[in-house]
């Protein structure tokens, strides 16, 4: 999770437009790249620490919130969603 | 009717006075004292009748009157001079007379019941033949019996009388009923044509309130006119095409009530016009509706998703014109639609079937919703495949993830130009792992040769046959390095093998040889993995922040 993705979502939660599409598949495919990274690197540790339960509680718990994320993320895609109720779209296609 | 019925009563009066009286000379002995004056009267009736109905044309009223007088005095005469009378004409003559009054009993009473007709007359022709003290019964048959035979007669009577008169009650009020329902029909019509005027369906109302005058003349039921009714009401409220059977089947079923009228042909056709200009509204009505959902579609629906599906829409917009191909064939259905005549019963049917089909059409903006989920989804899983290939420690796993992502391809919804995108997409990635591996397996196997042949060079001289060896090896390895290098991997099997026998050359050459300086180089992550935990805790509310702020 760089500090860049961090900054960047804070600015959209301050500013008044909405988030757009192209914004919300930047930030999707940066996550799973993010993410790969940061397992990667844990299960590199579980496998040198095989006993130690909190990696194990620890990678438990980044894959719930990870998971949470990638369903928030299909969700707003998706009829009835995020970007269909703000109007992200017109007849000539996104705004 | 009355003067038939006035017959009727006076028999049976005739027959009661004399039945209750018990007496035997009673009407017949009050006959044979003045049989001549009651002769002469039943003489003059008769023949004022035979002489009128034979005679009025020609000579007019007077005349015939006249003549019947004449002959009735010439054989009341006749009958004085021989003492002749009617009565000596016996029981036969009687029998006559009796089969004659039942026969008109029938005729007067055929619109009743058989039973009323039976009952009135047994119980009459009884009356009347006991009455008359005709010899029917022998003298041997006592008068008790008599008795009970005409209190039998008399009851029968009296039935008759009441089933007449319960019978007439009941059609005296069919007929107000059949009266207040004509009127309820005519204003079923003027209430059915007020809603089809509020529903702008003018032409409609006025063919209805003509089709409820003629049918309103012709006794149409209140059921059919209310059904009619229900029919406008359905035509300016009903705004689902879907419902277009159950349009049907009113339709089907007016069409039938109208067909079994008993009206004249006209009459007919004219219901027929009337409902057919109804229905030519609703299918008005249900065109407008599809066309403006076509149009929808076309300038919504299709745009949208190739937006959604490729962020970029110049590079894809296959969607989008499959999407106008479709809404072009649904304008063409519409076009034809309007263009058919809705004056039969045919017509109707095709235009629904159309309609129907049109609206299926129309459905496609679900489909291309679900592809559009589907292809995300896939778009995804390739993705992160993309990003996660470090995790796939054998090309077996990576295969089979790989041959799962195709299918899944396969079976999307897509053209397949689209398909073959997908397909190449995920190659690249692919190829983009194999790269990295022999990328890796070089600089490890550099990594070797270099650390063991400095190794070997530091101790140079000490021992020339193995440094010898050594080099040699190495030079061997580096061909395969390079022949892995120019091999042509595509899903491979190539590179499963080469990833296969380099690491176990590899692992041949570190455990047999001098000890390697080999490390495997350290992968650097973005960040550690406790700010990774938190961050990504963090991540997750920032988005639902965001997704919620709206």
């Amino acid at each position: 999770m760089t500090t860049k993705l961090l900054r960047f979502l804070d600015e959209i939660i301050e500013r008044d437009e909405p988030m757009t599409i192209s914004e919300a598949v930047n930030i999707w495919t940066s996550l799973i790249a993010d993410f790969s990274l940061v397992k990667g690197d844990l299960e590199k540790r579980m496998k040198a620490n095989p006993g130690d339960e909190s990696l194990k509680a620890e990678l438990t718990e980044m894959e719930g919130h990870y998971l949470e994320i990638h369903q928030v993320m299909k969700e707003v895609f998706e009829p009835g969603g995020y970007f269909e109720k703000i109007g992200a779209y017109d007849k000539n296609g996104i705004k | 009717m009355k003067r038939n019925y006035l017959f009727i009563w006076m028999l049976l009066l005739v027959g009661v006075v004399e039945a209750a009286s018990g007496s035997s000379a009673g009407v017949m002995s009050l006959y044979f004292n003045n049989h001549l004056f009651v002769d002469f009267l039943i003489f003059l009736g008769f023949f004022i009748i035979v002489t009128q109905s034979v005679f009025k044309d020609t000579f007019g009223g007077g005349l015939p009157i006249a003549l019947g007088l004449i002959l009735s005095i010439s054989i009341g005469g006749y009958f004085y001079k021989t003492g002749l009378a009617l009565g000596d004409f016996g029981p036969i003559a009687l029998l006559i007379v009796s089969l004659i009054v039942l026969v008109m009993i029938v005729n007067k009473l055929k619109d009743y019941s058989f039973w009323v007709i039976i009952l009135s007359a047994v119980g009459v022709i009884g009356l009347m033949l006991v009455g008359l003290k005709m010899n029917i019964l022998p003298d041997s048959v006592n008068n008790l019996l008599k008795s009970v035979i005409v209190i039998v007669c008399i009851i029968l009577v009296l039935l008759s009388v009441y089933k007449i008169i319960k019978l007439r009650h009941d059609n005296r009020d069919v007929a107000a009923k059949k009266k207040a329902d004509v009127a309820d029909a005519a204003d079923a019509a003027a209430v059915a044509a007020a809603a089809a005027k509020k529903a702008d369906v003018a032409d409609a109302a006025d063919a209805a309130e003509a089709g409820d005058e003629a049918a309103v003349e012709a006794g149409f039921a209140v059921k059919e006119v209310r059904q009619k009714m229900n029919l406008i009401n359905y035509t300016s409220n009903s705004n689902n095409p879907v419902n277009s059977n159950k349009l049907k089947k009113d339709v089907i079923l007016l069409e039938g009530k109208i067909k079994e009228l008993e009206v004249n042909s006209d009459e007919k056709k004219r219901l027929i016009v009337l409902l057919q200009v109804i229905l030519g509204k609703k299918y008005k009505f249900i065109i407008n509706k599809l066309t403006n959902e076509v149009d929808k579609f076309v300038e919504g629906y299709g745009k949208k998703y190739s937006v959604v599906l490729y962020q970029e829409q110049s590079d894809f917009d296959f969607l989008n014109k499959e999407a106008t191909e479709e809404a072009k064939v649904l304008h063409e259905k519409m076009d034809e639609l309007k263009d058919l005549g809705l004056l039969s019963g045919e017509n109707v049917n095709t235009v629904l079937a159309v309609a129907e089909e049109v609206h299926k059409k129309i459905n496609l903006v679900d489909l291309y919703r679900a592809i559009a989920v589907n292809y995300i989804g896939l778009v995804v899983k390739i993705t992160e495949l993309s990003h996660n290939l470090s995790h796939y420690e054998d090309y077996e796993t990576l295969k089979n993830y790989v041959k799962v992502l195709e299918e899944e391809i396969q079976e999307l919804g897509v053209q397949q130009s689209e398909k073959d995108r997908l397909n190449a997409f995920l190659q690249n990635i692919s190829d983009m792992k194999y790269n990295s591996m022999i990328q890796k397996l070089t600089k490890k196997v550099d990594d070797f040769i270099g650390s063991s042949a400095g190794r070997y060079g530091v101790v140079e001289g000490r021992d020339s046959d193995s440094l010898t060896r050594n080099k040699a090896e190495a030079e061997v390895l580096r061909e395969k390095i390079d022949k892995l290098r120019n091999l042509r991997i595509k899903f491979g099997e190539n590179a499963a093998a080469a990833w296969v026998l380099l690491g176990r050359f590899i692992k041949e050459k570190a455990e047999s040889g001098p000890r390697s300086s080999f490390q495997r180089p350290k992968e650097v992550s973005a960040e550690t993995p406790v700010e990774g935990k938190k961050n990504l805790k963090v991540v997750l509310t920032k988005i639902k922040k965001i997704f919620t702020k709206s």
